[in-house]
């Protein structure tokens, strides 16, 4: 366990190393840069910012001092933004993503299994059905068509929640819903799935054999492995819900930090994008990392333990 | 019995230990994401997106100068209904030396938010800051015709060179090398603003400002509140005693704000939604949109066939149709661009067709501009019908390139048109009017054309670079005066961009900036514009329309040119 833990933990440095390098070189490779504007400033003004980010140094030269400055923890000012630090600007939107995607994932994975165990129970009839419908939905919709009709619906229609805003608890409601629609779809089909697999297994025939009931064998001796191909998604999905949902953000005015990942882009503010990339590695790492561990647990064939 | 629910623990301890997890964070999510509930302010503003900077020599935007406006005041004021320069910081101001001396008198007492004195020396340290190379401030040109400024940013003169003086600690003297009628205005403006000592350095946190509100708090892409500041002595009677200003990128969240009431004051309406909120009775009471001097328009790369022949550039303009682009393609809402300088042309007509009252005042930027100079303009130099025209005529367009030699639809004789590209930064709205310049020469003079669009900084490299045949651009004013466009192509301009160069513009140009005669100016920047239509690298296709959804129970708010709405004038009817 320990080994394993060594082992992948280098694994993950090499890996945050190679996205930081990859992501730097990409970035600025990237046409045009932050201070361009239609209205161009002179020539010698333009130098004089640059100057003032170190922009104007070798290319290698700014590599290591990025690098520097996050080791360090240290990443400097936005370029967009300059009177703030990136490491300000993302943390000040860590906890309102972090509190989305949580919520968001907590429900998902609720729901989906819910649906999920229905429709294994259910396979073939209406329910099972219905849940295959949702399921496609909620993987096929865009989340700006959800979370237009979810506005429309129950802030216009039926005044129960405010349209936007990140002040009052009850606002979170509609964007978590909105955002928990696809890892519920996901869970739901991958559950019915394993389920139904599960279900024709020898073991499930002995429960079944010893008067268990359908329900009481699918939960209580096909769920256990029915849930490893969820837990192997569960790490990637639970990362990307956490570090924000551009389009959610958006529609909703909530300021996480999801819209970093596309402005920081298009404004070229390199510190910024490095620094969300980072983040976002880091935490796929340490999601993936437990999602490995929770797989170990649920089917100790898979040998993280030894 | 019991191995059953050992059978069911242990299934479920993973399930059960993540909805633990999950709970502990919630409560914990729950204490820290949402931030205190706070009191709403006495007036809440949709401001777009989250500002850059609040540093008013660092700041480019539109939503910065909205709230760097409130937070600090220049040496004067606009009167919000009819944009004239008001006193501000200072009580009076004079012109002398043939509109190339410029005078200002402060008010005694100034005060910044900390209790520190305000004099005329901060003035000119921040003015000289703005024009200092190495500070980087983007609007630092503003000041060029300051005597020594040019010299200095060019790397040939230095600080103590620079013409701005402070005889005492309440007199503001500017020199300049030539006439800007336009100073008064750009006192008014975000990078005139004073800046504290404090903020030397670039930075605009917990610097104190000098404005009627402080800076109280910048939850970053969430809200900026400010609140009255106790040292602020006038002119301006101010009513509100909190703003907030909401960082809302999304147009359709505005509205939506708006609609239930979070907003008093959503900045920008997406195009999409404009036909219903005027047909409905309800919201069109809320909505204001004006003419705004901005212009949307093509620019022709010079260095590219079939564009660097002046007959071909004539027919491609004579087949846009423009009224029916913004009828047809723009929603009805925007003003057709027959000429580069969108003011006072649109502006003017708009509100005559209107049968809005605040006509005359629609060119208070202008009448606040010849006030200053003392010699108000003739209003047929300011009319409509002074000012050069591009026209419709396909027929025309036509005729000119079959003389010219070019084949033409129905002709076998003439050169063909070589095909060319039309490059677009990408936006719904600029792909549908790409995509219809496309078919309007298509199908009236038979040329081929492909379609680019680009993210936006790669297409601003790509434009800067001259790798274009033609490209979308637009251009907003930095003052009313229609030098802020005209300027633009001249051949030593930094944003000409085009590759244009003609010297008898040129020398027009040079000569309406050095007069001091407003009616010989107004002429000359008249025949500059004939030039740049008649032989210019431009495609002019409208002049921008502001959109603002205001609380019809909100008073002191004006519609205007530039769609600048200072805040001190603002106040509820029932207040």
């Amino acid at each position: 366990m320990t080994r394993f833990l060594l082992h992948r933990t280098l694994a993950s440095l090499v890996t945050i190393w190679a996205v930081f390098t990859l992501s730097f070189l990409v970035i600025r490779s990237a046409p045009g840069g932050p201070f361009d504007a239609e209205r161009d400033p002179p020539a010698a003004v333009k130098a004089a910012i640059e100057a003032r980010y170190q922009l104007n140094q070798p290319l290698w030269q700014q590599y290591l001092d990025q690098g520097w400055s996050w080791i360090t923890l240290d990443p400097g000012p936005s370029l967009r933004q300059p009177d703030h630090d990136v490491a300000t600007i993302l943390s000040a939107g860590i906890p309102a993503s972090f509190l989305l995607g949580t919520l968001a994932l907590l429900l998902g994975v609720l729901m989906g299994m819910g649906l999920g165990i229905i429709a294994a129970w259910q396979q073939g009839r209406w329910p099972d059905r219905l849940v295959t419908i949702f399921a496609s939905m909620g993987i096929s919709l865009p989340l700006y068509v959800i979370a237009g009709l979810a506005i429309l619906l129950f802030a216009f229609h039926l005044p129960i929640f405010p349209p936007a805003g990140w002040t009052d608890p009850i606002a979170v409601v509609l964007p978590v819903l909105c955002l928990a629609l696809a890892p519920a779809a996901q869970v739901a089909r991958l559950l019915r799935s394993g389920l139904i697999e599960a279900g024709q297994e020898d073991f499930a025939r002995t429960a079944r054999s010893k008067g268990r009931g359908q329900v009481g064998t699918l939960i209580f001796h096909c769920l256990r492995p029915a849930s490893i191909p969820v837990a192997s998604t569960l790490g990637p999905t639970a990362a990307a819900m956490l570090t924000g949902s551009l389009v959610i953000e958006q529609i909703f005015a909530i300021p996480g930090i999801g819209m970093h990942f596309i402005q920081g882009a298009m404004n070229r503010d390199y510190p910024l994008v490095l620094g969300a990339v980072l983040l976002y590695t880091i935490l796929l790492q340490v999601l993936t990392l437990l999602g490995d561990l929770l797989m170990g647990w649920l089917d100790p064939r898979a040998g993280v333990n030894r | 019995m019991q191995r059953r629910w050992t059978t069911f623990w242990s299934s479920s301890t993973p399930i059960l230990a993540v909805l633990a997890t999950c709970g502990i964070s919630i409560f914990a999510f729950l204490q820290v994401a949402l931030p205190d509930l706070p009191k709403r302010a006495d007036l809440v503003i949709g401001n777009g997106t989250d500002p850059g900077s609040l540093h008013p020599h660092r700041a480019s935007g539109i939503p910065e100068g909205r709230v760097i406006r409130a937070l600090h005041e220049g040496l004067l004021l606009l009167d919000p209904e009819t944009l004239e320069p008001i006193p501000g910081c200072a009580t009076s101001w004079e012109v002398s030396d043939e509109g190339k001396r410029w005078t200002f008198r402060l008010q005694e007492g100034l005060l910044w938010s900390n209790g520190d004195p305000l004099t005329a020396e901060d003035f000119r340290r921040s003015w000289l800051d703005l024009i200092d190379p190495l500070q980087g401030a983007p609007y630092g040109d503003l000041l060029e015709a300051v005597t020594g400024a040019k010299e200095w940013r060019n790397g040939e003169g230095q600080r103590s060179d620079v013409g701005i003086e402070t005889p005492d600690s309440l007199t503001f003297v500017v020199k300049l090398n030539r006439p800007l009628p336009w100073l008064p205005f750009l006192c008014t403006q975000t990078p005139l603003q004073p800046v504290h000592i404090q903020g030397r350095d670039g930075t605009a946190l917990g610097v104190p400002t000098n404005g009627p509100w402080q800076l109280e708090k910048w939850d970053l892409r969430d809200r900026i509140r400010l609140v009255r500041s106790p040292n602020y002595r006038g002119p301006a009677k101010v009513h509100m005693e909190s703003v907030d200003f909401l960082a809302i990128e999304s147009g359709n969240t505005l509205v939506n704000l708006f609609a239930n009431g979070s907003l008093d004051w959503a900045v920008g309406v997406p195009p999409v939604l404009m036909p219903f909120l005027q047909q409905n009775p309800e919201w069109n009471q809320a909505l204001r949109t004006d003419p705004y001097l901005g212009i949307s328009f093509y620019r022709l790369n010079f260095a590219r066939a079939p564009l660097d022949d002046s007959e071909v550039r004539k027919a491609l303009s004579l087949c846009l149709d423009r009224n029916a682009l913004c009828r047809d393609i723009l929603g009805g809402n925007l003003q057709p661009a027959w000429g580069f300088v969108p003011w006072p042309k649109p502006a003017l007509n708009a509100h005559e067709q209107l049968g809005n009252p605040s006509l005359s005042s629609a060119l208070p930027g202008y009448s606040g501009m010849a006030k200053t100079t003392e010699a108000p303009v003739e209003a047929a130099l300011i009319s409509e019908e002074g000012w050069p025209k591009l026209g419709y005529d396909p027929q025309k367009a036509r005729s000119i390139l079959a003389e010219a030699g070019w084949r033409v639809p129905n002709s076998d004789s003439g050169r063909p048109i070589p095909p060319f590209e039309i490059l677009h930064s990408s936006g719904s709205t600029h792909a549908l009017v790409a995509e219809w310049m496309q078919s309007s020469w298509a199908r009236e003079l038979g040329i081929e054309t492909q379609i680019r669009s680009m993210e936006w900084r790669t297409f601003l490299q790509t434009q800067r670079s001259f790798d274009y045949d033609i490209s979308r651009s637009s251009w907003i004013a930095d003052f009313p005066d229609p030098a802020t466009f005209l300027e633009l192509f001249t051949t030593t301009a930094t944003n000409n961009r085009t590759g244009w160069s003609d010297t008898e513009y040129d020398r027009l140009v040079e000569e309406a900036r050095l007069s001091s005669d407003p009616q010989q100016r107004m002429k000359l920047w008249q025949s500059a514009e004939e030039i740049l239509l008649d032989r210019g690298p431009i495609l002019p296709l409208w002049s921008t329309t502001s959109s603002n959804l205001v609380s019809p129970a909100l008073e002191g708010f004006f519609a205007n040119p530039l769609d600048q709405h200072d805040l001190r004038s603002l106040k509820w009817k029932s207040q």
